[in-house]
C-alpha cells in the first residue's frame, strides 16, 4: 500500500516537473504566435492554424522517435534516411508489386524497424559512437533507397493510400490523428511502464543503470527500433501527403527534427526531457517556418535559419542548466 | 662473417615485419581494391586517372588529417564540409568584387578560422557536445554559402588562382604541395609541441588533463580553430582547382573525412600512429569512389556500396581495436 502511494507520488512529481520544464517553452510558442498575428493577417485564421498543426504532425512523429534515442544519451542521424526509405518501400510495393495499401504501409514501417535493429546493433553491441554509426548507416540507407527506385521519383498513388496523408476525418486532417496516437503511446511508454524508467535511467547514468541490473543494450536497441519505425511512418505519411516518393525526401527533415527535440527541452546528454516538450518543440519549429513563409522570406535562407535556431536553443539550454547547477551547489 | 650477414638480413626482415604489423589492417584492402579495379578495367591504371585520384585525394587528405586531430582531442567536426564550401564562395565573391587573389584567398581562409573559432568557443566554454554544435554551424554556413552565391556556382577567372589549382612545381601539382605542407605542419605540431601533447591528454582524460594544469578549454578551442583554418585553405585550393565556387561542393565531405580518419586507425592505440596512417583511409575512399565509377557500377548503386563499405571498414577497425585491448 505504502509502496503504491510512493509510486503514485513519484509519478506526480515527475509530471509536475515536466510541466514546469514545458511551461517556458509553451510561453515561447504563444509569444511567437502573438508576434506573427501582428505581423501577418493570415496567421490567426482557422485555415492557417489547422494547416500549421497538420504540418507539425509529421515532424512531431519523427521528433518523438528521435527524442527517445536522445533520452538514452545517444543520437540517430540516420532517421532522415529512414524517413525516405519508409516512403520508398511503400511506393515500390504499391506501384511495382501491386501490394495492397495496408500491407505496404506495414512493410514500410517494418523496413524502418529493421534499420533500427541495425542501428541498435552498431551502437549497443559494436559500441560505435552513435553519431558515427548512425551517420555511416545514413549514407548506406540513402544509397539503398535510391537503388530501389533506380534513381527515379515515383508518384501518383491510389486514393486509399492518399487518405492517410491528405483527407480529413471530422474536419481534422488524418496525420493529426496519427501524431496524437504516437504521442499517447510514447507518453504511456515513458511514464507508465518499466521501459520508460529504464530509458531515463540509462540516459542519466549508464554505469549506475547497468549496476542496478538494467540491460542497457536492450534499452538502446529498443529505442532505436521505435525511432526507426516512427521515422518510417512519418516518411510514409509525407509520401502520401505530397503524392511522391524519392530517396532524398527525408534529408531536410533530420535537422528540424533534432531542433524540435532540443527546443523541446530534451538534453543532448540524455536522461532529461520528454514527450510533451518535444511536441511543443515541433510546433515551435513549424510556426517559425510558417511565419517565414507568410512573411515571404526567401527559401534559400531557411537552412541557415534552422541551423541558427539549433545553435541558439542548445546555447540557451546549456547556459540555463549551468546556472541552475551553480545555484544548487 | 657469414653468420653476421645472416643476422643482418634477419633484422631487416624483422624490421619489414614490424613495419607491416604497424600498418592499419585496412591497408591490405586498399592494395586489394587497387589490384581488383585494375584487373576489371585497365583504364583504372591510366596516368590521367591516377592523377585525377591524387588531386581528389589531396583535398580529402587535408580534411581527414584535421578530423584525426579533432578525434584525438575527443572532438568531432561535422562542419568541415561546410567550411570547404563557404571559404571557396567567400574567396570567389571577393575576387568578383575586384579584390586581389591574395586578399581574396586570405578572406576565404579567415572565414574558415572564424567558423572554427565559433565551434571551439561553444564547445569549450559551454561544454555542448561537439557534434550538435558543428551540426548547427554546418547548416548555418552551408545555407549561407547557397544564399550568398544565389544558388549557382561562381566562376573564377584569375591567373594566380588558376596556377594554384592547375599548376605544378617540380612536376607535382600545386594542390598536392599544399596538402603535403599542411600534413607536415600538422605532424610537427602534433609530435613536437606541447599543443600536440595536450591534445592527446585532453582526448584521453579531460579531467586528468585539467587537474594537471592544462588549460583544456583553450586547447580545445585552438584545435577547432586550427582544423577549420586548414579546411578553409583546402576550400580555396579546391575552388581554384575546379575554377568555380560551387555552393554545394562540400556536401558529404565531413563524413568522408571522419570515416577516412577512423579507418586509418585513429581510434586505435594512443593516437600515435593516427596522423600518418590517416592516408590509408583517404586512399581507400578515393580508390573506392573512383574505381566504382571506372568499372561502371550503376550510379544509383554507388552510394549504397560506398556506405556499406565504409560502415564495414569502421566496424572492422573498431572490432580489431577491442580484441587488441
Amino acid at each position: 500500500m505504502a509502496e503504491k502511494n510512493s509510486v503514485k507520488k513519484i509519478g506526480k512529481i515527475k509530471l509536475s516537473s515536466q510541466a514546469m520544464n514545458s511551461l517556458p517553452r509553451l510561453m515561447i510558442l504563444l509569444l511567437l504566435s502573438l508576434v506573427l498575428t501582428f505581423l501577418s493577417p493570415y496567421f490567426l485564421t482557422k485555415l492557417n492554424l489547422i494547416n500549421v498543426v497538420a504540418m507539425s504532425s509529421i515532424p512531431a512523429i519523427f521528433a518523438l522517435g528521435e527524442m527517445l534515442v536522445v533520452l538514452t544519451g545517444n543520437i540517430d542521424l540516420s532517421l532522415g534516411a529512414i524517413f525516405s526509405l519508409g516512403g520508398v518501400v511503400v511506393a515500390a510495393l504499391m506501384k511495382y508489386l501491386l501490394v495492397p495499401v495496408p500491407i505496404a504501409i506495414l512493410a514500410g514501417m517494418a523496413a524502418g524497424a529493421l534499420m533500427g535493429v541495425i542501428n541498435g546493433v552498431l551502437m549497443a553491441k559494436v559500441k560505435l559512437p552513435s553519431f558515427i554509426g548512425s551517420y555511416a548507416l545514413r549514407v548506406a540507407i540513402t544509397g539503398f533507397a535510391n537503388a530501389i527506385l533506380q534513381g527515379y521519383i515515383v508518384y501518383d498513388f491510389p486514393p486509399a493510400f492518399r487518405f492517410i496523408g491528405v483527407q480529413r476525418l471530422f474536419g481534422i486532417p488524418v496525420p493529426i490523428y496519427f501524431a496524437a496516437a504516437v504521442f499517447f503511446v510514447i507518453w504511456v511508454v515513458l511514464y507508465r511502464t518499466k521501459l520508460g524508467r529504464k530509458i531515463y535511467a540509462v540516459g542519466a547514468n549508464p554505469e549506475a543503470a547497468r549496476l542496478s541490473g538494467i540491460k542497457n543494450d536492450r534499452v538502446i536497441m529498443t529505442v532505436y527500433i521505435i525511432a526507426g519505425s516512427m521515422a518510417a511512418l512519418a516518411g510514409i505519411l509525407q509520401t502520401s501527403r505530397i503524392n511522391q516518393a524519392h530517396a532524398f525526401l527525408g534529408d531536410p527533415t533530420l535537422l528540424p527534427g533534432i531542433a524540435a527535440v532540443v527546443i523541446g527541452g530534451t538534453s543532448m546528454f540524455g536522461g532529461v526531457g520528454g514527450a510533451f516538450g518535444t511536441i511543443i518543440g515541433a510546433l515551435i519549429m513549424n510556426v517559425i517556418q510558417n511565419g517565414l513563409n507568410l512573411l515571404g522570406a526567401p527559401s534559400v535562407w531557411q537552412q541557415t535559419i534552422v541551423g541558427g535556431i539549433i545553435l541558439f536553443a542548445v546555447v540557451i539550454d546549456q547556459s540555463v542548466r549551468q546556472a541552475t547547477a551553480k545555484r544548487i551547489n | 662473417m657469414q653468420i653476421a650477414k645472416k643476422n643482418n638480413t634477419k633484422t631487416t626482415i624483422d624490421k619489414i615485419k614490424q613495419f607491416l604489423n604497424g600498418l592499419p589492417p585496412l591497408t591490405w584492402v586498399v592494395v586489394a581494391l587497387f589490384i581488383i579495379f585494375g584487373l576489371i578495367s585497365p583504364e583504372f591504371y591510366l596516368v590521367d586517372n591516377l592523377v585525377n585520384m591524387v588531386r581528389r585525394g589531396s583535398t580529402l587528405w587535408i580534411l581527414a588529417t584535421m578530423a584525426t586531430l579533432l578525434l584525438i582531442s575527443g572532438g568531432l567536426d561535422l562542419s568541415l564540409g561546410a567550411v570547404l564550401t563557404f571559404s571557396g564562395v567567400v574567396m570567389a565573391i571577393m575576387l568578383r568584387a575586384g579584390y586581389g587573389p591574395l586578399i581574396s584567398s586570405l578572406a576565404g581562409i579567415l572565414s574558415g578560422t572564424l567558423i572554427g573559432a565559433l565551434n571551439g568557443l561553444l564547445v569549450s566554454t559551454l561544454g555542448i557536445p561537439a557534434f550538435i554544435v558543428t551540426l548547427g554551424t554546418m547548416n548555418v554556413f552551408a545555407g549561407l554559402a547557397v544564399a550568398m552565391s544565389e544558388t549557382s556556382a561562381i566562376f573564377i577567372d584569375n591567373f594566380t588562382m588558376k596556377f594554384i589549382g592547375a599548376g605544378a612545381i617540380a612536376g607535382i601539382p600545386v594542390p598536392v604541395w599544399v596538402s603535403i605542407i599542411i600534413f607536415v605542419l600538422s605532424y610537427v605540431i602534433f609530435h613536437h609541441t606541447s599543443f600536440g601533447r595536450y591534445i592527446v591528454a585532453i582526448g584521453e582524460n579531460k579531467l586528468g588533463a585539467h587537474l594537471s594544469g592544462v588549460n583544456t578549454g583553450f586547447y580545445t578551442f585552438l584545435v577547432f580553430a586550427y582544423a577549420s583554418t586548414m579546411a578553409g585553405i583546402a576550400g580555396v585550393v579546391l575552388a581554384s582547382r575546379i575554377q568555380s565556387a560551387d555552393p554545394r561542393v562540400g556536401v558529404g565531405w565531413e563524413f568522408d573525412a571522419v570515416a577516412a580518419s577512423i579507418m586509418g586507425g585513429t581510434l586505435r592505440g594512443s593516437g600515435k600512429s593516427g596522423i600518418t596512417t590517416t592516408i590509408v583511409g583517404v586512399l581507400l575512399i578515393v580508390i573506392l569512389r573512383n574505381g566504382l565509377n571506372i568499372i561502371q557500377v550503376p550510379v544509383e548503386w554507388r552510394s549504397a556500396v560506398v556506405g556499406v563499405f565504409l560502415l564495414a571498414g569502421i566496424i572492422i577497425d573498431i572490432s580489431i581495436r577491442r580484441r587488441e585491448s
